[in-house]
């Protein structure tokens, strides 16, 4: 056992095998101390060797050679490997591509039913605004149209479809109706498929003024709360 | 890998031979590099393993595995000190995911038992016995002070050399060093003899 002012510096010193002056000169002048770092450091060399010994454990021979066939083998396992892979990242693409337009599909719902409602009410109608009917539009396309989307008419969409609402001024309608003629010379459908467009209401609604039959005001009594308490 | 070959303006660009024979080139170039480096290292992977799982068949598959994982990476880690740097942290991560498998651990230990029997009989018993004490106390140090203590007892590494592997200073190498064998001390203090100074 190590003196007890020296016991922790001792300890640390043959575990790190470096001495300072002070404690050489203490191992120099006690014996029970000089024994007991001697033992410690025993201890310790035998700990170095035998970790020299776990530590340097003779290499196999058929390691090198093992790597070596495995390296040789390498080439081939990961090109199948990267093949797959690949494989598999096209089929879940293309998955994803097909579910994605699929949900596109059914959630294109065409709100024309309201926007033809709409401009019908509108006093002034705009020259050349064609927003073809619901049934026309759904049989069509599957594309969502926005509300305020303006579709110029040319003369071919006009003639391919007799179902589309075109709002016209009155004094202009027959100059668009040659107009859609134009292109394929069906004058008598292009006429039918002009319609007049209703009539807005021009003057404003009247509302009467509210009137209240009977009203009764009741103060306050003392003892009632005003409301300020209670919140 | 995808290569690209830079063609300057005005020349033409090279034939599909001349492009697969610098390739090849390039790869033997490669390929010959690597094999020094496992001459060079290869005995490393094999001890960081050993050290770990303490059982020379089991080491030796960890050793191949981190070496052809260095192979593929060997792009990267062309500069030896940077190859063995790589080639500890990898071959002692694998050697710890193996010890974990907890299925094998029991036969291994026991395969282990017998084969050191087998292949120390000239040693004295005492001996071996506190060289089993040893590695079992090596085996429950924590996992930074265990990489220190193997990478200093192996190969005359010297603490400069333990630092460069493992990539952290020597003032930490040092201190690891001395809590490792501090702790390994205080486990063996009881079996060891005084007499066994060799």
């Amino acid at each position: 056992m190590f003196c007890s002012t020296y016991n922790k510096s001792l300890t640390a010193a043959a575990a790190s095998g470096e001495l300072s002056p002070a404690q050489r000169e203490h191992l120099a002048s006690c014996e029970p101390c000089r024994a007991t770092f001697a033992s410690e450091q025993s201890l310790f060399a035998t700990i170095e060797s035998g970790l020299r010994a776990a530590a340097n454990s003779e290499v196999p021979a058929t390691l090198i050679p093992r790597v070596r066939v495995a390296i040789n083998n390498e080439p081939a396992e990961r090109l199948s490997f990267q093949k797959w892979i690949f494989a598999s990242a096209v089929v879940t693409c293309a998955l994803a591509a097909t579910i994605i337009l699929q949900l596109k599909h059914r959630e294109a719902p065409i709100p024309f039913k309201g926007a033809v409602t709409q401009t019908s009410a509108r006093p002034a109608p705009q020259l050349g605004t064609l927003r073809p009917s619901l049934s026309a539009a759904a049989a069509e396309s599957p594309r969502r149209v926005n509300k305020s989307e303006t579709v110029r008419p040319s003369p071919t969409d006009a003639a391919a479809s007799i179902t589309a609402e075109v709002l016209v001024p009155d004094e202009e309608r027959a100059a668009f109706a040659k107009f859609l003629a134009h292109g394929k010379g069906r004058a008598a459908e292009s006429s039918a498929a002009v319609l007049l467009v209703p009539e807005a209401p021009k003057e404003l609604v009247a509302i009467p003024p509210v009137e209240i039959a009977s009203l009764k005001v009741i103060p306050l009594e003392g003892g009632e709360s005003t409301g300020r308490d209670e919140f | 890998m995808q290569e690209f070959i830079l063609i300057e303006p005005g020349s033409t660009a090279p034939k599909l031979e001349e492009v697969e024979w610098t390739r090849e080139a390039k790869r033997s170039a490669l390929r010959s590099e690597f094999e020094e480096r496992l001459a060079d290292s290869s005995s490393l992977a094999f001890r960081v393993a050993r050290g770990v799982l303490r059982n020379d068949a089991d080491a030796e598959d960890i050793a191949q595995e981190a070496l052809v994982k260095a192979f593929r990476n060997f792009e990267d880690l062309r500069e030896r000190n940077r190859f063995r740097a790589w080639l500890v942290r990898v071959s002692f991560r694998l050697a710890l995911d193996r010890l974990r498998s907890s299925k094998r651990r029991g036969i291994r230990e026991a395969e282990w038992i017998r084969e050191q029997e087998r292949t120390r009989p000239a040693e004295s018993e005492t001996s071996h016995e506190f060289q089993q004490h040893l590695e079992r106390a090596m085996a429950e140090l924590p996992e930074k002070l265990r990489l220190v203590l193997l990478l200093s007892a192996m190969d005359g590494h010297t603490l400069d050399e333990v630092a460069a592997l493992l990539a952290i200073p020597v003032g930490t190498v040092k201190s690891r060093l001395f809590f490792a064998r501090k702790k390994l001390a205080e486990k063996l203090r009881c079996f060891a003899q005084p007499t066994t100074n060799r």
